[in-house]
């Protein structure tokens, strides 16, 4: 392949589906450092895409992009039919369908998990708060922790803190859900209860963009995988694609160190 | 087969339990032989020195004055009463202090989180600043340097509306008194508050019901405030003053009081009859005539150094007004011109003769030959009426018009509370009416406020920055706004950080009140200090001083154990 | 080969940039920042302008010594800049021998001190000739002290303890002995004050109250509830009532206790001071204490020290380590409140001040010469608590302590 030739990696969701999220030339600077490169990405709906790629390389960037944590330069997020603009009601309108899932989990330290998990309906969605009790529990017994509604965060395992802020995501019942590396900071034993509710979600034939390291997760739900590197998307396909005949050296280079 | 612990076999120096036990013997001992010691000094020293050591003096007459009090105070007073009046001024000077700077202090904060540069550089500078200069040299620069020098003094006070600043009195502003007719608004203010607590817990309830979030707040407060100021209109309505209540003037002694005139003969029988509470009154000239000698402004602006100020008049106060200069053949080519007509300006002489007042052409008294008394103008004022406010002891003028003509009072209608606003008693120099926040208060106050708002300011800061921005981004991410982001979860968590380092701060600013000796601002330690000299009583005063101390800072450290017991993050 | 990095569209970088981000980012941050810059330019042009052609800075030079020493004989004078030169000497050898990022914090102290005295010295070389070689000396002695320090590095074993003596030679130097005269006699502490009695009450305060402190921290930490509730309520009381309140005790109540005898003032302040400043500094080593995980002690113990020695050895240098910003901090606060000691009598650098502002020549000018007093003394207690709380804060990133 020449130098001269740029090829812009098009990440583009299946034909046929009904698109979701519309990511079109995304470009992204953090002053003078060139984060995300012309990214070039689309999703359908029930899709699961997994964004792989090695530290540094603007995966976690690329998702906070999606619901506006972080803002960027050039090009074009549509989610759901709204363009994501400098319009606060745009803006909110896409954060109300997604839902997103930290590293760090992020849970409000000074609520109970029922409080965690029934703020934002009561508070943006105006729901009851009987309702949102009801709603909480429901996803809270989809996460296997409906017993622990009335303790505190500080309360609770890390693994168990993660499903948690599944559960508060989900009650917003939210048409995409974004996962920015939700099994790194938990203890090896506790991946497996968090990754399980993960696939139970995608086999529910929820929307999800997972940024992760968990190999396994990706062959065994992804519907599509990205590889990411030097902020720019290298190399898209099927996980039997992807893991057994990879194309291009930096993606082979990559799995070879992880694998 | 179980040992048994063979504690008899060691040696009692030996054994942990009773070295403890020996140890705090000793200790012990040695604390009573050291108190032995004291006690027994000191009653040596009682004998040489002639200390006092009982508390019965608090009882006997303070015979000095202080210059400000919150409840009536006089030299016949007792001890006790003047120690009263010195917790009353550290308390009113320390817990305005406590909200101003928090006010200042979160606004500070909010500055230097801002992403405006001079508003960061601004609050940076300030706190670095004010934080590391003694609290005693802030006060020196606030009382020495900023307001007396600065201020215009007596009656050339600046004015805002009915709010006067000098630096002889300080901030004068209305105030409101109770009146006689009080009691008929009580019970609507009662009926106001249950009222509201009702609403509050009503509104709570119905929140409940429908299971929305929200604050009972929004409809209690406004059922109180409907509720007072409709009763305070009906109170209004019903409001009369006792019978025979008559008003008089004293003019000798410049007084304008009010008394029941139980033989109904028309005058006060100083004996027989009691000074009623604060009415208002009309008071009545047809004509008054001043005479009045220009002040000197210690202000150095050169352009009002020969400044007069008569008795300020507020526009419907007077018909006419004329001024003369009394000396008139001597000073035909002086001239007045008036900042504010009729009552303050400056005596100038027309050098450039444009007609007007330039820069410059002041004459200030002594100077150029004219000597002050040839300053000494007449003022003719026609139609004089002002409202005051009787008083209610012998401390206070209203009057203070040194005329022959008795003036004409009218009682003015009766109401639950009585306005008293500020005014110029003519010629006086000091402000009467409505109330005075003096130039020490003030100044102890700033120093207080700035002082202690930049250490408040760099805790509220650090708690807004403590809370992760993980916290800020997952409520972003559930859609909060931003308000509801800050409301909900980014100032709940920084309330809880901040909360103990800021009681502790308040208790800083109480305790460092007792710095306001240093602004002639009389509060406990300055009262108790002197009665300390006026007394010698120094086992006494030194008990009640720290022990008056002692309660403050506990009722403080007891807030603080009630929250932190309350609001304790729940950990695994 | 893929897409290279490009620059951004829009130049977040430069300083038009940084104008629009900071100072124009809408239009009430505009209004905001170009009132306030009027306002600063305008109060900055006016204060500029008094202090160049209104202020009357000569009554300020003229009463200079009286702010450094207040009424120490000027024929002596050389006795307190001698312990100048000490302490600048002693403070050199510590910035030379200093290692590591503490080493940098000392030595950034000492650059500054230096810098102060060298504005002094320059000063003192126009308008004191009776000190200008003293203060000559002194920062000759300070770079002296500073060399010695590289050539000698084990310097460092001493200096503790050359520190501790310190103490003793300036006190024997700035008191001498009772004579009448002579280049020693005695030099009564009621002829101290200003810069130097200021210095002094706050060093010795915090110096004496260091091993008070630590006594109480511990009596406080004990398993002896007599030592413990004695420890707890001196504490307590202390800190209760404020410094104002413990000075008019000392002063009132000293000489009771004492049966009659009164001593100095300066005694009775300094007194009043330590017992304060310990109640302070227990409670500061008590949390250095506190900080100390429970293991430190359980693995000396484990190791078969004896209680006192794991303390002495083990707790208790990690825990002081630690709570070496917290003292700083108080540090600073006793030196600013030692212009309370005005209070009862004492000259320091507050009470001089006010005295200078009170004396005849100063009533004659227009308005007297408070404002410019106040800027000199200010910015005095200003240079020194700011460069303290700036080495504290770094002391603290230093100590890792910063993030807790």
């Amino acid at each position: 392949m020449s130098d001269a030739a740029i090829k812009n990696v098009r990440a583009d969701a299946p034909v046929g589906g009904s698109r979701i999220i519309e990511i079109e030339e995304l470009n992204k600077w953090y002053g003078e450092f060139h984060v995300l490169r012309n990214i070039n990405l689309s999703v359908n709906k029930g899709e699961v895409v997994v964004v792989i790629g090695p530290s540094g390389s603007g995966k976690s960037t690329l998702i906070r992009c999606i619901n506006r944590l972080e803002e960027h330069q050039k090009g074009k997020i549509t989610v759901d039919n709204i363009e994501l603009t400098d319009d606060v009601r745009n803006i909110d309108k896409i954060r109300r369908e997604t839902g997103m899932v930290f590293q760090s989990f992020n849970l409000f330290p000074h609520l109970s998990v029922m409080e965690n998990v029934t703020l934002a309906p009561i508070r943006v969605r105006k729901m009851k708060k009987s309702e949102a009790e009801q709603k909480a529990m429901y996803y809270l017994e989809k996460v296997k922790i409906p017993e622990q509604a009335q303790k505190y965060p500080g309360q609770l395992s890390g693994g168990q803190q993660q499903r948690v802020a599944i559960a508060r995501a989900l009650t917003m019942e939210p048409k995409v859900m974004l996962f920015d590396e939700p099994t790194s900071a938990l203890d090896p034993e506790v991946v497996g209860e968090v990754l399980e509710v993960m696939v139970n979600l995608a086999k529910e034939g929820m929307t999800m963009i997972v940024v992760t390291h968990e190999m396994g997760f990706a062959r065994e739900v992804g519907d599509r995988v990205v590889f990411m590197d030097a902020g720019q998307v290298v190399e898209v396909g099927t996980p039997e694609h992807f893991f057994v005949n990879p194309q291009e050296e930096r993606t082979k280079s990559f799995l070879s160190k992880i694998l | 087969m179980a040992v048994k612990p063979s504690q008899e076999l060691v040696p009692w120096y030996r054994n942990v339990k009773t070295i403890a036990i020996v140890a705090q013997l000793v200790f012990v001992a040695l604390i009573i032989l050291l108190v032995t010691i004291l006690v027994l000094n000191v009653m040596k020293g009682v004998k040489t020195l002639g200390v006092n050591t009982g508390f019965g003096f608090l009882n006997n007459r303070a015979g000095f004055p202080i210059s400000e009090s919150v409840i009536p105070y006089s030299e016949d007073n007792t001890y006790v009463r003047a120690l009263i009046v010195g917790i009353l001024n550290t308390l009113k000077v320390a817990l305005l202090g406590i909200v101003l700077a928090t006010l200042l202090g979160i606004s500070v904060a909010l500055m230097r989180l801002s992403n405006n540069w001079v508003l960061r550089q601004i609050s940076t500078i300030y706190i670095e600043t004010v934080r590391n200069i003694p609290l005693v040299v802030q006060i020196f620069f606030f009382a020495t340097v900023l307001f007396i020098p600065n201020l215009p003094s007596g009656v050339a006070a600046l004015r805002l509306g009915n709010l006067y600043l000098n630096n002889s009195s300080g901030l004068i502003t209305p105030w409101p008194y109770f009146s006689n007719n009080f009691w008929l608004w009580l019970p609507w203010l009662a009926i106001a508050l249950a009222l509201a607590i009702a609403a509050h817990i009503f509104r709570n309830r119905h929140l409940k019901k429908i299971e929305r979030p929200g604050n009972p707040l929004w409809l209690s407060l406004p059922v109180f405030l409907l509720v007072a100021v409709i009763g305070y209109l009906i109170a209004l309505a019903g409001s009369k003053y006792p019978e025979h209540l008559t008003v008089s003037a004293d003019v000798d002694r410049g007084r304008v009081f009010s008394f029941i005139d139980e033989n109904a003969n028309g005058v006060f029988d100083q004996n027989a009859e009691k000074i009623a509470a604060k009415v208002p009154v009309l008071l009545e000239f047809d004509e008054l005539t001043l005479e009045v000698n220009p002040q000197r402004r210690t202000e150095q602006k050169a352009n009002i150094r020969s400044a007069f100020a008569f008795p300020r008049l507020k526009k419907n106060e007077y018909g006419e007004v004329e001024h003369q200069f009394v000396n008139a053949d001597k000073t035909s080519d002086l001239r007045l011109h008036f900042f504010e007509f009729p009552s303050y300006g400056v005596v100038y002489k027309d050098q450039n003769g444009n007609g007007r007042f330039d820069a410059g052409e002041n004459v200030p008294e002594g100077e150029d030959g004219y000597e002050g008394k040839d300053y000494s103008l007449q003022m003719i004022v026609k139609g004089f009426k002002r409202r005051v406010v009787t008083d209610n002891y012998g401390e206070t003028r209203s009057l203070s018009v040194e005329t022959a003509t008795e003036p004409k009072l009218t009682l003015l209608g009766a109401s639950p509370m009585v306005m008293s606003y500020p005014y110029f008693p003519t010629e006086r120099t000091q402000i009467a009416g409505g109330t005075i926040f003096t130039i020490p208060y003030l100044a102890l106050l700033f120093a207080l406020t700035f002082y202690t708002a930049s250490f408040i300011a760099e805790i509220v800061r650090g708690a807004i920055l403590s809370v992760a921005k993980g916290q800020t981004e997952a409520a972003k991410a559930l859609g909060l706004s931003s308000g509801q982001t800050f409301n909900l979860v980014v100032f709940p968590q920084a309330l809880r950080i901040i909360t103990p380092p800021l009681i502790s701060q308040y208790l800083n600013l109480t305790k460092n009140s007792s710095l306001g000796i240093f602004a002639a601002y009389q509060e406990f330690y300055a009262v108790s200090s002197i009665v300390n000299n006026q007394s010698g009583a120094a086992m006494p005063v030194f008990v009640i001083l720290i022990g008056g101390y002692m309660v403050i800072s506990l009722t403080f450290s007891f807030a603080l154990n009630w929250y932190n017991a309350k609001n304790q993050l729940v950990e695994r | 080969m893929l897409q290279p990095a490009l620059p951004p569209p829009i130049r977040e970088t430069g300083f038009a940039f940084w104008l629009k981000r900071n100072l124009f980012s809408n239009w009430w941050n505009s209004l905001i920042s170009l009132a306030s810059l009027v306002i600063i330019v305008y109060t900055l042009i006016s204060l500029l302008r008094w202090m160049v052609f209104e202020a009357h800075w000569e009554i300020v030079w003229q009463n200079l010594r009286l702010f450094a020493t207040y009424r120490y004989p000027t024929e002596l004078l050389w006795r307190p800049m001698s312990c100048v030169a000490l302490i600048l000497f002693l403070f050199g050898l510590s910035a030379g021998v200093g290692k590591g990022g503490i080493g940098q914090i000392v030595f950034k102290a000492f650059y500054w001190l230096m810098g102060f005295c060298l504005a002094i010295t320059l000063i003192s070389l126009f308008l004191f000739p009776s000190v200008r070689w003293l203060w000559l000396i002194a920062i000759i002695a300070g770079f002296a002290g500073y060399s010695l320090a590289k050539f000698w590095p084990n310097v460092a074993m001493y200096l503790s303890i050359l520190w501790g003596l310190s103490w003793f030679v300036c006190l024997f130097l700035m008191l001498g002995f009772s004579g009448e005269s002579g280049p020693m006699q005695y030099v009564s502490p009621g002829m101290w004050g200003g810069i130097q009695l200021t210095f002094f009450l706050s060093v010795t305060g915090i110096a004496l109250a260091f091993p008070l402190g630590i006594a109480l921290a511990l009596g406080r930490q004990s398993k002896l509830p007599a030592i413990k509730y004695f420890c707890i309520t001196y504490i307590e009381i202390i800190r209760g009532a404020p410094l104002i309140t413990w000075l008019f005790t000392a002063s009132l109540l000293l000489p009771l206790f004492l049966g009659g005898i009164r001593p100095e003032a300066l005694i009775r302040a300094q007194v009043a001071i330590i017992l304060f400043a310990a109640a302070y500094m227990a409670e500061n080593v008590r949390g250095g204490l506190q900080a100390i995980p429970k293991g430190q002690r359980e693995a000396a113990h484990a190791l078969g020290l004896t209680p006192w020695d794991s303390m002495r050895l083990i707790v208790l240098p990690q825990a002081l380590r630690a709570v070496i910003p917290a003292i700083v901090g108080l540090f600073i606060g006793l030196f600013k409140d030692t212009s309370l000691v005005t209070i009862v009598g004492l000259h320091d650098l507050f009470a001089v001040v006010l005295g200078v502002a009170n004396q005849p020549e100063a009533k004659q000018i227009p308005g007297g010469i408070v404002r410019e007093l106040f800027i000199v003394m200010s910015l005095f207690y200003w240079f020194f608590c700011y460069r303290m709380s700036v080495a504290s804060k770094q002391l603290e990133k230093e100590l890792g302590l910063g993030t807790r």
